[in-house]
This record gives structure tokens, sequence and C-alpha cells, in this order.
């Protein structure tokens, strides 16, 4: 089917494939990001003995929790002291008057609903106050819908423009043998006898396609990698999670090159035989 | 056999080219349609190979019922027809025995037939020194040989032929209509359209002509029984 087919079905293949990486890549990494994030529950200092494990029991009650964790204020008082390294001292009087509260570390599972969450905490008879990144989490949820709309509407156009542009380059293979096809309509030949080799050829240039796209795929990513983990700075800004290895997924990709584009090709060789077989 | 009752066909709901025709054609008949150009004779001859369909009337080509005939059908009739045209329409990258094999390759016959099969209709057209050569090597007439040769080969009840001598040299279309002769001898229907009146009252025939989708003149004439004498 020549070169020129190849060389397109191989770019919009990497147009997808790229981008599918990248937008696996921006959700691991907000997920990442989300699952970082600590709801704090401050208890009023007269919630002392039982009533914290009943305390405890309510919040675990609550829709939307994940993770409860009791952390009390002789605790919270010397991992205080601890960070104030070379101060202890100043600090080490704190103990006989301790000013912190005891809490509870909470996580939940759907940070969407976080403000529906926060709402109930705080109702609760033995809540002083509650720390929570309501703020953060709305916008990390906003992001991550926009992210998946814009991946999925591009990646649409991605495959239509894919296989427009594949049956448009068959289309010149195929008017070169339009004779040839017209001779076989005239000698009784099938519809499908005479599609069969344009079906093959359109599979087997899907077939090279998706193994150039494979192999630029690999190098690419591999060097991109090594480029964004030896830069320390820059993986320390966002740095909260490691980028997909590409090792975890490489057969995944290349099988979806592969079947992508023997699909694609195949289609699109075929639908451009059609016209020439209303004889 | 073809017989056409009542037949009428346009083009893309225009006007009529063909006109409420009558024709019946016997099994072992040669037949000439002559007519002017415009006339409607290769829309008749597209209304046999069913590529346009009529809009009105009747039409059986060997038995097939075509105003009725299904599309997943039209293979299997057009492989007891052979079709030569005025262009020839050989494939440039084949050559003559491949031009010839593929028609056969295409309704799936053994090898050894397709070998056989090919060598002898090459035979039977005078030409089995060119098999390996590539039709732009050949002159019209071979090439024109080449064509009936492949419309031959899978020996079809019904030989149509829509101008064949029209891009052959003058003498050489001679050659060409005393092959058809031949062929017919052997028990194939010939239906040959041609705007050469010489050609038909050399060979004599059934000569029907159309003018302007009609038919006009329907009879059988003689001929100058010169092509007897021809080596053919
Ligand atoms: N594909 C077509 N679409 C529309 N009109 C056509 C087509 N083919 C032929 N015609 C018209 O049909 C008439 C008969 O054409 P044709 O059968 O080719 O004549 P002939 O072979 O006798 O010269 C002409 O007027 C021609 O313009
Ligand atoms: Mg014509």
């Amino acid at each position: 089917m020549g070169i020129a087919t190849t060389c397109v079905l191989t770019v919009s293949l990497l147009l997808v494939g790229v981008f599918s990486l990248f937008a696996m890549n921006v959700e691991i990494l907000l997920t990442s990001i989300e699952s970082k994030n600590e709801i704090v529950l401050f208890l009023k200092d007269d919630v002392v003995g039982d009533d914290i494990i009943s305390a405890e029991q309510a919040i675990k009650n609550l829709k939307n929790i994940a993770v409860v964790e009791y952390y009390p204020r002789e605790q919270a008082l010397e991992d205080y002291i601890k960070q104030m390294e070379g101060y202890e001292s100043v600090f080490e009087e704190l103990r006989d008057d301790n000013p912190l509260p005891n809490a509870f570390n909470i996580q939940i599972k759907d940070t969407s609903l976080i403000t529906e969450t926060v709402d109930q905490m705080v109702s609760f008879e033995f809540t002083d106050s509650v720390k929570a990144p309501t703020d953060f989490a709305t916008i990390l949820n906003k992001l991550k819908n926009v992210v998946s709309v814009i991946s999925i509407v591009l990646l649409v156009a991605l495959v239509a423009v894919s296989i427009i542009m594949i049956s448009n380059s068959t289309k010149a293979s195929v008017y070169t043998r339009r004779r040839e096809i017209n001779i076989m309509k005239y000698v009784g030949a099938t519809n499908s006898f005479i599609r069969t080799p344009f079906f093959f050829e359109g599979l087997f240039t899907g077939l090279v396609s998706g193994v150039g796209a494979s192999v630029i795929t690999y190098f690419g990513y591999t060097a991109l990698m090594d480029i964004i983990t030896n830069d320390i700075s820059f993986w320390e800004i966002i740095g909260v999670v490691e980028p997909l290895p590409f090792d975890n997924i490489k057969y995944i990709v290349f099988a979806v090159y592969l079947c992508i584009g023997s699909v694609i090709g195949a289609i699109g060789s075929v639908v451009s035989t059609s016209k020439h077989l209303k004889v | 056999m073809v017989e056409l009752k009542n037949v009428s066909v346009a083009y893309n709901k225009g006007q009529n080219v063909i006109k409420g025709i009558d024709i019946k054609i016997e099994d072992g008949d040669f037949t000439f349609i002559v007519g002017a150009s415009g006339a409607g004779k290769s829309t008749l001859i597209k209304l046999l190979l069913k590529e346009v369909d009529a809009s009105d009337g009747s039409v059986m080509v060997n038995g097939y019922n075509l105003r009725t005939l299904k599309r997943n059908r039209i293979p299997k009739f057009r492989r007891t027809i052979g079709v030569v045209f005025q262009d020839f329409r050989l494939i440039p990258t084949m050559t003559v025995y491949e031009n010839i094999a593929f028609v056969l390759r295409v309704i799936n016959a053994p090898r050894s037939y397709i070998k056989k099969r090919v060598s002898y209709v090459i035979g039977l057209v005078g030409l089995q020194n060119k098999t390996k050569s590539y039709p732009t090597e050949l002159s019209g007439g071979e090439q024109q040989r080449v064509a009936l040769a492949r419309a031959l080969v899978n020996d079809p009840k019904l030989l149509i032929a829509d101008e064949p001598t029209g891009n052959v040299d003058p003498e050489l279309s001679h050659e060409i209509v005393g092959l058809l002769k031949a062929i017919n001898q052997c028990g194939t229907t010939v239906v040959m359209v041609t705007h050469e009146h010489e050609l038909v009252k050399h060979f004599g025939g059934r000569l029907i002509n159309i003018n302007q989708g009609t038919v006009i003149y329907d009879d059988i004439i003689d001929g100058d029984d010169s092509y007897m004498e021809e080596d053919v």
C-alpha cells in the first residue's frame, strides 16, 4: 500500500499512543496526590477515655471513610518537638502543660464528596474543629474530570482522523488497480474475492505501522523518563509519585498499537474499494 | 439465450435511452448490432451484463431473469458470459498468460486445468509465441486477441463484443471477426456491436439496427462468403 500510507498510519498511532500515555500518567499523578490528602479532626478537651473510642466508632460509621487513626496529644507533642531539631530543650517544658489537642487522622475514599463528609464531622458533639484540604480536593477533582473528558474527545478524534487519512491514501492504490477490479467484476469475481487482497494489504500496512509506532514509543518514552527522573529538582516539585514505568505496560502498548493499526489499516483499505465494486 | 421484452433503460432517472425494445437471440446465433453513435448499443450490452438495470420490461439472459437477480448472484451469472471491449481492458502489469489465467483463478479453477485451458485458448487466437509478452509490447490486433482469449477461457455460453474492431487496424478487423465467427461455429452464441457496415456486409449474419433506443431493422443478411476462404 506504500510507504506514505505506512507513515501516515504510524504517525496516527503515535499521536494516539503518546496522548494515552500522557493521560495515564496525569491520572496516576492526580490519584496519588489525592491519596496524600488527610483530614485532621481535633477533639474537644473534655473528650476522654471511652468517649474517644465511641468517637472513633462514630467517625468510622460515616460513609466515605477509608482510614481513621487516633493521634493522641502526647504523640503530637513528641512529633512536634522532634521537628524542632536543635531547640528541643526550649519545648521540653511543654510536656508539663501540653497545649495540643487529641485528634484523629482521617483519609476518605472519594475526595469529590469531601465537603459533605467534613460537614458531618463538624456536626459531631465531640468535634472541636476539622482541618481539611477542601478547596484543594475540589480543584483536583475538577482537573481529573477535565483530563478524562479531553482524553476521550481527543482519542475519538484521532482514531476518526486516522481512518479518514488511511482510506484516502489507500484510494490512490485502489485507483491504480481500478482496471483490474473492473475486469474482475466482468468475469464474475465476488466482492469478497476482490477485497481479500486489499484487506490483507491494509492489515499488513497496519501491522508494520504498529511495529514502527511501538519502536518509536519505546525509545521515546524511555529517553523522556531518563530526562525527567534525572532532574531531581523537577521531580521534587511534583515528585509525589513515580511515572508509569514503561516496562510494566510495554506489552499492552505494543498489542494496542498492533490491534488498532491492523483494524484501521484493514477497514480503511476495504472501505476505499467499495466505490469501484459497483459495476 | 437472450430475450428482451418491451425493455426500457434510463440513466439516473433521465430520459429513456432504450425505448421498449424486443429482441430474442437463440443459442448458437451470431448477431451484429449496428447503429449511430449514441444510439444505445453499449447501453444494451450493459443491460445484458446487468451493469445497468431495465426500468421496464423483462430481461432473460442464459436462463437468468436479470430483473429479479440478487446482487450476490451476479458473479455467478457473469461467469456464463464472455465480454470483449473496444479498449481491450487488459491489465498492463500482467503478461498475456496471466491476463487470461486470472479469470480462472477468480473462479477458483484447479491449477492443472488453468494451465491446460489457458494454453488452449492462446492457441485458438494464435498467440502461442507471445505468452510472456506484456500488453504494451503487442499491436492493437494482438491485444484484442488476448482479450478474446480471456473472454473465451471460462467457456461462456454467450460472447459479447462491444466494438471489438474499433481500435484495430482495418486489415486486422477481419481477422478478429473471423475469429468470432469460428468461435460461433463451435456453438457459442455471439453478439457483436459495430458501426462498420462493411464488416457486416462481408461476413453476413443476423443484423439488428438500433436508432435512438429502438430497433429499426432486424433480419438476416447474406455475407460475401469470402471469409470462408480466409485463414481463420
Ligand atoms: N453512464 C451514463 N450516464 C448517463 N447517460 C449515459 C451513460 N452512458 C451512456 N449514456 C447516454 O445514453 C445514450 C446511449 O449511449 P450508448 O449506449 O453508449 O450509445 P452507443 O454505444 O450506441 O454509442 C447516449 O445519449 C449517452 O449519452
Ligand atoms: Mg458504445
